[in-house]
């Protein structure tokens, strides 16, 4: 080691600052162009399989005579074949999954808004261990729910006589049982970052429980349900485990039927039917936005 | 004369008679057979399933009964009934050959009425007992491209081991062993590597020496492979040959070499479940679905083979079919059937993860 350097540097003066500055502009467009390319790398990894599902739903083969059971993209020529020949089936898997999803949204809500304002705002003994057995269900495998519900179904029918297997409400409690948790994490998290002090501003003008409720910490609520209630949603409308095991008999949920019309004859009809949701769900969404506003919902509770 | 063609014309006349007043009650009778019963039938999705209702449930309709598909994999339905406790998930079940010794080692199926199953008389005798009646079967193969295959100078596969040619690298694909078919194509490496259903470490080392073996899930996965001209050459069910062919690919099989034999085959199997009260609808629709009109259009619906001799014979005549698919029964007759009371499943999938799985 030197004596040099250990002699204290000299400060830098405006000069070597200003070259500093400037060799941080150059890199400006470099940094922005790899931001730029990592964006659009995802999000081309995001949609590529949307897309691959949409062009292939409208391919039809390059030359008459020839059966389609396979994936075309990007398609030979273009058809609505597929469309057309979209089974009934599909129609009648798609209203089942579409209704069951929304009231197992609504009654998640309904189940998990207290809940969430119990396991935040209670003091009561053993908090934590109701916090984990209420989270259970998203650590537990889809397959092992379905079985445990269906041997459940089976031992209560035993002892009361009224079978819940193979019934669509069956279904509906094994999906809510999915589903809750979603919806106390949602509304749990903002309830974190709640100030009571809005609560109690409220009680000191005179409002009253019920009131106070409604008119100010369900607003502020309003993101968690809204966002837990869609993943409820997502969460009942994309399940194929539990379904397998719970759905009644001759109504399999859409997401089943989709399943094995790809597995067992695979045909583009299935892909055109999961295009349609697609763009269902992309049209509720602009509905929503321009009706009701997604974004307004998600800041309602910041108001 | 006259008087003989008057005798004629008034015997004729009353067997007229009685036939519309003796046959009128029969016939409304089997129209009303069914009628209030709900047949809960558990089976596969997709093309299975709309197969069952188009030619054999209809039958029941027609009758005034009514069918209703649990859908599910035979190894779901399996479960289902396992989890049921004695209470009826569905009164009866498609499953597969592999199952059977479990399905009868827990006494879960009802003792059919064979005299209610008439149409058993086109199975042959080792395809249908008391308990349980073969429905169709899969022919488990390689399909080739023929036209990759020429051009590229390479001499079709006789045998699994002839996949392992370097030529073939990146080329060729095989279900995973928890795909349909998989089971049997495990067993046929196994069998083809000089091991058996208790020994598959043969098998899987074969499997692992074809470089860049590619593995599919879903039949559709093949025929979109063969289509892109990704893969030449893959172990399927002739079924997915049939409708690669129809997707415009020029594929061939080769039922591969398995010792002295050729082919290996799958079977599917039904049976109605022990204490169903609605074993006579379940016995009709066992006998509709071995029917020969069910059973050529299932096949040619869903690609697999009927196990009636007179439908399998129908389908001699369908171009694509014959050129494809063994029909004929010595050949079939000669084909490998694994023996599922020796395969252990669990340890086939751990040794499988082990070794092959990464």
């Amino acid at each position: 080691m030197t004596a040099g350097h250990l002699a204290p540097q000299p400060a830098p003066g405006p000069r070597r600052q200003e070259s500093r500055l400037s060799q941080l502009a150059g890199r400006v467009p470099l940094y922005k162009a790899i931001t730029v390319a990592y964006f659009a790398t995802v999000f081309v990894l995001l949609l590529a399989p949307l897309a691959v599902v949409i062009g292939s739903s409208f391919s039809a083969p390059a030359s008459e005579g020839v059966s389609m059971s396979y994936v075309q993209f990007p398609p030979e020529r273009l058809t609505l074949k597929w469309y057309r020949e979209i089974p009934a089936a599909h129609y009648h898997a798609l209203a089942l999954s579409f209704g069951l999803a929304l009231c197992v949204a609504l009654a998640s809500c309904v189940v998990g808004v207290p809940a969430a304002l119990g396991l935040v705002r209670g003091r009561f003994p053993g908090k934590a261990l109701v916090g984990a057995i209420l989270r259970a269900p998203l650590q537990i495998p889809h397959v092992v729910i379905g079985i445990a519900f269906l041997q459940l179904y089976h031992a209560l029918g035993e002892l009361s006589g009224s079978h819940l297997q193979g019934t669509l409400f069956g279904l509906f409690l094994g999906h809510l049982f999915l589903a809750t948790p979603f919806v106390i994490g949602s509304v749990g998290a903002v309830l974190q970052r709640f100030n009571p002090r809005l609560e109690e501003a409220a009680f000191m003008l005179g409002a009253s429980r019920w009131r106070t409720l409604r008119r100010v910490t369900l607003p502020v609520l309003m993101p968690g349900i809204f966002s837990g209630g869609l993943y409820a949603f997502i969460v009942s409308f994309t399940d194929v485990p539990v379904a397998l095991f719970l759905a009644a008999s001759g109504r399999a949920t859409f997401p089943v039927e989709l399943f094995y019309s790809m597995e067992q004859d695979f045909n583009p009809s299935a892909l055109a039917s999961a295009t349609l949701v697609t763009f269902f769900a992309l049209i509720l969404l602009v509905v929503t936005q321009r009706i009701i506003g997604v974004d307004q919902l998600l800041r309602s509770g910041s108001k | 004369m006259w008087f003989e063609t008057r005798v004629l014309k008034s015997m004729l006349l009353a067997g007229w008679l009685f036939s519309i007043t003796a046959a009128g009650p029969v016939a409304a009778a089997d129209e009303t057979r069914f009628q209030g019963v709900t047949l809960r039938v558990g089976t596969w999705g997709g093309a299975t399933r709309d197969g069952l209702r188009d030619y054999v449930a209809s039958e029941i309709e027609k009758r005034g009964g009514k069918v209703e598909f649990v859908i599910g994999s035979p190894q779901d339905n399996f479960a289902k009934l396992i989890v049921s406790r004695g209470q009826l998930a569905f009164d009866a079940f498609d499953f597969l050959g592999t199952m059977v010794p479990e399905i009868r080692g827990r006494d879960l199926l009802a003792k059919l009425d064979l005299k209610s199953v008439p149409n058993v008389k086109f199975l042959q005798s080792d395809q249908y007992n008391d308990y349980m009646v073969a429905t169709w079967n899969t022919q488990e193969v390689i399909i080739y491209n023929k036209d990759k295959f020429r051009d590229n100078n390479l001499q079709p596969p006789e045998s699994l081991a002839d996949l392992r040619n370097p030529k073939l690298s990146g080329r060729v694909m095989i279900p995973d062993i928890s795909s349909g078919g998989g089971i049997e194509a495990v067993g046929a490496f196994a069998l083809t590597a000089g091991g058996n259903e208790q020994n598959i470490d043969a098998g899987l080392k074969l499997i692992r020496e074809i470089p860049n073996l590619r593995y599919w899930k879903a039949g559709g996965e093949v025929v979109t492979q063969f289509k892109s001209g990704d893969i030449w050459v893959a172990v399927a069910h002739a079924g997915w040959a049939v409708r690669t062919a129809y997707a415009g690919v020029p594929v061939a099989t080769v039922p591969a070499r398995i010792g002295g034999r050729r082919g290996m085959i799958k079977e599917g199997y039904i049976g109605v479940i022990k204490g169903s009260p609605n074993q006579a609808a379940a016995e009709f629709f066992i006998n509709t679905y071995l029917s020969t009109l069910a059973q050529y259009e299932f096949a040619v619906k869903t690609g697999v083979v009927p196990v009636n001799a007179e439908a399998r014979a129908k389908l001699d005549g369908v171009p694509v079919i014959k050129d494809l698919v063994v029909l004929d029964p010595g050949r079939i007759g000669n084909m490998v059937k694994l023996d599922p009371a020796k395969i252990d499943l669990s340890k086939w999938n751990e040794q499988w993860n082990r070794m092959i799985s990464r």
